[in-house]
């Protein structure tokens, strides 16, 4: 960015604004919280409900089960889902449910996004793939979205190439709106965030061709749910 | 700018010929306005949601240079790069020489409207570049050689037959019209296309300045693509849309999707924060933002200042009356409906455009729904208003007034006159109303029927069945 360049369009923004130059403005405290009644009274037995209720209006299963059961959640999404191959998330949490011994034992060919291979190399793989597996960092109960927290062996083309997303989300990480990701998130702005954050709430859709509702244009089509209890 | 092979009335006429445009404009505003109504009935306190939306982007707007700067300073600590396009062609310039770095053959795009709004296309193609537009209905549109018709819907004129012969010709084979297998279609055509892009461009719902991330709302997982395959990623953006903090972008994105489409979030809502990290191996190795004026700051401090608080949701064109009748070509501009209305003269003058703001029945729907309480229909009265001032009016529509006004202030003139035209128009007159006018009375008559002028006026009505003074008894 040449200095002078921004320099002249700062300072013409001030002129018409028939005032000196502002540096270090911060927003005022806004005296109001429009969304407080979205959620009163729902305790948060609650609030996984109306995430799961919100995600079956948007043709998204949840499937809700102890993490020892997780191999049965991936059982029932394998039947309804035909899959022969994986890509999933380099991330503790999918190593701590052994989804690689699961994923052995359903007899499909699976690779984790492991930042040692060679880029160009997973992405031809991925490109290829009939599933993408991830680990959401929250889940938004009002609008039924996963927030993925991307970066490292947590690779954005996992939940974006594949036809077929899972994404695994503890239910203790579910908070009622977008209001508390943004404080999350803002709790790590000082350590700078990862290049991409994503809330993804659903299938990919597209109603351009004369409102027809219709999935997976360009992103996933199908997406599950596997929630673990606890 | 010169998208418009015709005149405003050239294009209304077209527009009103159109069977295939009337009835799908209606039949989307309606799915379109159902779903806002819906959320807005959900939501409970609409109101409230409305005057802090309002109140942040204004505070946004008042402050906009410290909010670049910070904006601006971020997106370099993440390892972006930034340039500032006071005009269309700058922008352009800046677009055209980072292709020319890279030695870019083909370009993939999200929707985006600034990129409309200075012809990118266009340009980029001049340059060699193969660009390939990849929402759903701007590729539609892109085959088909045509613009935008609905800031949200595209394609919305288009029917499926049409887009099953557009894309068969891609195909070389003949495709049904089913939806899935067109949708499939697009799929695999433009994933090869996404995986070959040497740049993806992509618009900008939302900057945050206090972290440098540029937000991207999408259904179709598109701007995803566009913004995480290709080695460069530019993205483009409007000065003014930008907020401080993502405490006011979760008010600003929730008012968004619920006024667009009636959805609480879109599918996906993407924020990113400058080029991949050492750690990563996917994403673009190269961020570039692009902030546009292009007129934006001869807007502040003026009379419409406040349509800089607009957050592209397309509510003000579903609930538009004239919208409904004449659809999004027929304003010519990149920018249609209501706010297209009062912004394309702002930032293309009169000149061109100044029939626009009288595409507008003022009836306020759109005043009413829209999310950042723009006073869209007090501004397009603005723009009449500085139109006549600054002569953009006939001599006879100048003359007329004047006598209006002689007239008005006249009574005894006043009730010469109206005698005078009730005896003067009974040639014209067939039970009571004027069905073909003369000359200037044309314009009223060629649509609908004018009254005849009464018998008397209403001064003298008034004191003949009160039959007292001018207050009554």
């Amino acid at each position: 960015m040449a200095a002078k360049e921004r320099e002249e369009f700062l300072n013409r923004i001030a002129g018409k604004l028939g005032r000196a130059r502002r540096s270090g403005v911060k927003p005022p405290r806004w005296d109001t919280k429009p969304y407080a009644h979205l959620h009163q009274g729902l305790d948060h037995e609650g609030l996984v409900q109306q995430f799961i209720g919100n995600l079956r209006t948007l043709q998204t299963e949840v499937l809700r089960v102890s993490p020892e059961d997780a191999g049965q959640a991936l059982d029932r999404i394998f039947e309804s889902a035909s899959v022969r191959s994986v890509v999933y998330w380099d991330d503790e949490r999918l190593h701590a449910i052994g989804l690689s011994r699961l994923l052995d034992e359903k007899g499909v060919v699976h690779r984790a996004w492991d930042t040692a291979v060679d880029e160009q190399e997973l992405r031809n793989y991925t490109v290829g793939v009939e599933m993408g597996i991830a680990y959401a960092e929250l889940g938004l109960s009002e609008t039924g979205s996963v927030m993925l927290w991307n970066g490292g062996g947590r690779g954005r083309l996992v939940s974006l190439l594949p036809p077929v997303f899972v994404v695994f989300l503890s239910e203790k990480t579910i908070v009622p709106r977008l209001t508390e990701a943004a404080e999350y998130i803002r709790e790590k702005v000082p350590a700078r965030l990862p290049a991409c954050v994503n809330f993804i709430t659903g299938p990919s859709r597209t109603g351009d061709i004369e409102m027809d509702l219709a999935f997976g244009v360009h992103g996933p089509g199908k997406v599950y749910v596997i929630l673990l209890k606890g | 700018m010169s998208v418009q092979p015709l005149e405003f009335f050239g294009r209304v006429d077209k527009a009103l010929m159109d069977e295939q445009l009337r009835k799908a404009v209606p039949f989307t505003q309606d799915r379109l306005r159902g779903g806002r109504f819906q959320a807005a009935d959900e939501l409970g306190n609409v109101e409230e949601w409305r005057n802090l939306a309002a109140q942040i982007r204004m505070h946004t707007i008042e402050n906009l240079d410290s909010y670049l700067e910070q904006l601006t300073d971020n997106v370099e600590k993440n390892g972006g790069h930034v340039h500032f396009a006071p005009t269309a062609s700058d922008a352009v310039a800046h677009v055209l020489r980072i292709a020319k770095e890279k030695n870019a053959r083909s370009v993939v795009k999200s929707k985006s409207m600034v990129s409309e709004e200075i012809h990118l296309n266009k340009h980029l193609e001049a340059e060699g570049v193969r660009v390939i537009e990849s929402d759903l209905g701007e590729y539609i549109i892109q085959l088909a050689g045509e613009t935008p018709s609905h800031l949200i819907a595209p394609a919305i004129h288009k029917t499926r037959t049409q887009v099953a012969e557009l894309f068969s010709g891609v195909a070389g084979r003949t495709l049904s019209d089913a939806t899935a297998e067109l949708c499939q279609f697009a799929r695999e055509e433009l994933r090869r296309e996404f995986l070959e892009a040497d740049i993806g461009i992509s618009g900008c719902n939302f900057a945050v300045a206090e972290s440098g991330s540029i937000v991207l709302i999408s259904n179709e997982g598109n701007a995803r693509l566009t913004t995480t395959l290709p080695k460069v990623h530019i993205a483009i953006m409007g000065m003014e849309r930008l907020v401080p903090t993502w405490e006011e972008l979760d008010i600003v994105v929730s008012m968004l999707t619920r006024s667009a489409t009636g959805q609480k979030i879109s599918v996906y809502m993407t924020a990113m924060s400058g080029p991949r990290r050492p750690e990563d191996i996917d994403g673009p190795e190269e961020f570039h933002l692009i902030i546009l004026d292009n007129g934006r700051s001869d807007i502040l401090g003026t009379a419409y200042q406040e349509v800089l608080k607009c957050i592209r949701c397309g509510a003000c064109l579903n609930v538009c009356p004239v919208y409904r009748h004449i659809g999004g070509h027929a304003y010519g501009g990149v920018y249609s409906g209501p706010i297209g209305a009062v912004l394309t003269p702002l930032l293309e003058g009169y000149e061109e455009w100044k029939e626009l703001p009288y595409a507008s029945s003022l009836c306020g729907a759109c005043t009413e729904v829209c999310p950042v309480k723009i006073p869209l229909h007090d501004l397009l009265i603005e723009h009449r208003k500085d139109e006549v001032e600054n002569g953009f009016t006939s001599w006879q529509e100048k003359l007329a007034f004047k006598g209006f006004g002689y007239l008005t202030s006249h009574p005894f003139l006043y009730d010469k006159a109206v005698r005078a035209s009730h005896m003067a128009t009974g040639w014209l007159s067939n039970e009571g109303v004027i069905e073909t006018g003369p000359g200037p009375l044309a314009g009223w008559t060629n649509v609908r029927d004018l009254p005849r002028p009464a018998k008397q006026s209403f001064r003298e009505w008034w004191k003949n069945e009160k039959g007292g003074g001018p207050r009554g008894s």
